[in-house]
């Protein structure tokens, strides 16, 4: 039997208890990821450490090293989760995810030459300088591609023809690389990691990730409304030339910055906003920040996990999140084929 | 008053003229059914009007103002269009998708007023779609699917609704359901354009009948003078069986005539 609706109630959509688990799921991972590491150090000793003046070892490491860490893969992940929550949203497609249109391995490329070209060894800015850069040129050129519609086909394929482009062109770097060690270095950092990184690399690439996600979290409603379609999307208000522009420019910006810092973090962009739709009640509006959260959660546990599985050799970040991605998408494709049954 | 005005409207795809020199007028308070052939620009003309197409030549008022000079916004609020076979990408509840058509009149950083509320729920009664307002649109049959993406229309209370074939895929109690409620929004001041393919339904409800065909108007006017058996046998080379029934015109498709159709009138 159905249940009878009164009128004017009001319904409440999705999970009621997920935001505030995916807010304490954040501080945690946050402050596991200021507990562990190489040096022991407790948690009074962590909060002592981060708020007083003093320059012993301790706060040495906690300040410099595992908070500016920590930060990175808050925002990193935030950004990944919440870019692939938009992309998903505006090409109405559940495995969409940021690299998709190109910016991820643009700015890969432009870091990768950085190496290849031995500047990135002159100044240590030199290598998310390098990456931003490809990732401006690769949004450029997929704008120019995709041309001035509105249309999501044409922004696919651009994106597609471009990411090919720019990881033949990583590829030819790593065949033409002047020494083994470059080499390695460009394989290691293709990899994808959090780990010695600076507040240099806090301060350089937080205000792109921010106004990126800014102009990413603009789009809620008119992702709302291509649930309908374009054509319906249109005639509610919203002008696609404008959103679609808004996407590639926020992506561009926000998952250039985060790549051009950290490396290829795969699979968190596609399987964040994957597993917290349904928890959301299918709106986009309303998976954008729960994706956001999710991200951050996300990789920052991650982050922990690989300095806690091997302490003297770390794993990448990236083949982690890979590493237990691919399994994911598998369940995906099983989950899938039953539906098809 | 006249709602919607379209005046020597001509748009081609490619080398392809698919309307030439139309003129159309929509006043408050009518209903009028758009038909015609399967290609002859229904839809086009449909999405020119809602300005989702810009048309190579002449142009479409909106209460006297011209649609290119006002932006997406502002046409939203007045005017609603109904996309054939509604899509639903994801799978969000009936009253979330209703609450879409708000989308136009609120606030874009607010939540929805109790105002949009009573809208989503008015909207969802007079679509007899109330009681599955909670379910997600995946999980409905056909026809309540389409009850329901009509009711998203109708949930932006526009004064111009141009629906894309809303009865296709309805039982005919549902089609008599969704086509009283046009007539009953028209009575209320609204004016609405359906496109269709049943001759009869669209005679039973429709104050004025429009046939496309070959780019052009062949036809306009009462439903009994429109389809005529010369405007059927021209437009879509058919004969059919002409009868009426308390004041109502029915027409039952009988077979081909030997005429190609797509080329009966130029």
């Amino acid at each position: 039997m159905t249940a009878v609706s009164v009128p004017g109630e009001r319904i409440q959509e999705g999970w009621p208890l997920l935001y505030p688990l995916l807010i304490l799921a954040v501080i945690a991972a946050f402050s596991a990821s200021l507990l562990v590491g190489p040096a022991a150090i407790g948690l009074s000793e962590v909060f002592k450490a981060l708020f007083s003046g003093n320059l012993e070892t301790t706060v040495l490491i906690v300040r410099e090293v595992r908070l500016p860490r920590a930060l990175l893969g808050l925002m990193i992940g935030a950004t990944l989760g919440l870019a692939g929550a938009a992309l998903q949203g505006f090409l109405r497609n559940p495995l969409a995810e940021p690299g998709l249109i190109g910016v991820s391995a643009c700015a890969s490329l432009g870091a990768v030459l950085t190496f290849y070209t031995g500047i990135a060894g002159l100044f240590a800015l030199a290598l998310p300088i390098g990456g931003m850069t490809g990732a401006c040129i690769g949004v450029l050129l997929v704008q120019a591609l995709a041309g001035q519609g509105q249309s999501q086909m044409t922004l696919i394929l651009a994106g597609i023809a471009v990411t090919s482009f720019a990881a033949a062109l990583t590829s030819l770097a790593l065949n033409l690389a002047p020494n083994p060690f470059a080499a390695l270095e460009i394989m290691f950092w293709l990899m994808g990691s959090l780990a010695d990184r600076s507040f240099q690399h806090v301060w350089l690439s937080a205000p792109f990730m921010i106004l990126g996600c800014l102009m990413l979290a603009t789009l809620s409603r008119p992702l709302d409304a291509l649930t309908l379609g374009e054509d319906a999307a249109q005639t509610l208000g919203f002008d696609l030339r404008s959103v679609r522009y808004r996407l590639v420019i926020g992506t561009a910006l926000s998952v250039g910055a985060a790549t051009s810092v950290a490396g290829a973090i795969g699979f968190v962009g596609l399987v964040v906003p994957h597993l917290l739709r349904p928890l959301v009640g299918n709106r986009p509006s309303a998976l954008l920040p729960a994706s956001a959260l999710g991200g951050a959660a996300l990789t920052l546990a991650a982050d922990v996990i690989v300095r806690l599985l091997s302490p003297g050799r770390e794993i990448k970040l990236g083949v982690l999140t890979a590493l237990v991605g691919a399994p994911f998408f598998l369940v995906l494709l099983l989950r899938y084929r039953k539906r098809m049954l | 008053m006249t709602l919607l005005h379209a005046s020597s409207i001509g748009i081609s795809f490619g080398k392809v003229e698919v309307i030439s020199d139309l003129d159309f007028s929509l006043s408050s308070g009518e209903l009028v059914g758009l038909i015609g052939p399967n290609g002859a620009g229904k839809t086009t003309l449909l999405r020119v009007m809602a300005g989702l197409l810009r048309p190579d030549r002449g142009d479409v008022r909106i209460v006297g103002r011209p649609l290119q000079h006002l932006g997406r916004r502002q046409i939203a609020k007045s005017l609603a269009y109904l996309p054939q076979g509604g899509e639903s990408h994801w799978a969000v509840t009936a009253s979330t998708l209703v609450m879409l058509g708000r989308l136009p009149h609120r606030d874009p950083w607010r939540s929805p007023s109790d105002t949009d509320w009573k809208a989503v729920d008015q909207a969802l009664v007079a679509c007899d779609a109330l009681q599955f307002k909670e379910r997600p649109v995946s999980q409905l049959s056909g026809g309540e699917r389409a009850r329901v993406f009509l009711a998203r229309a109708l949930a932006s209370e526009p004064r111009v609704l141009l629906a894309d074939e809303p009865v296709s895929g309805l039982d005919p109690g549902h089609q008599l359901d969704v086509m009283t409620k046009l007539r009953g929004l028209a009575r209320s001041g609204a004016g609405i354009v359906v496109v269709m393919h049943d001759l009869t339904l669209a005679a039973r409800f429709c104050d004025r009948i429009v046939v496309l065909h070959n780019r052009r108007m062949a036809a306009e006017g009462n439903p009994e003078d429109v389809l005529s058996p010369t405007v059927l046998d021209q437009c879509y080379g058919i004969r059919a069986f002409h009868s009426s029934a308390g004041g109502n015109t029915i027409v039952v498709p009988l077979e081909r005539t030997l005429r190609e159709p797509g080329h009966g009138v130029g």
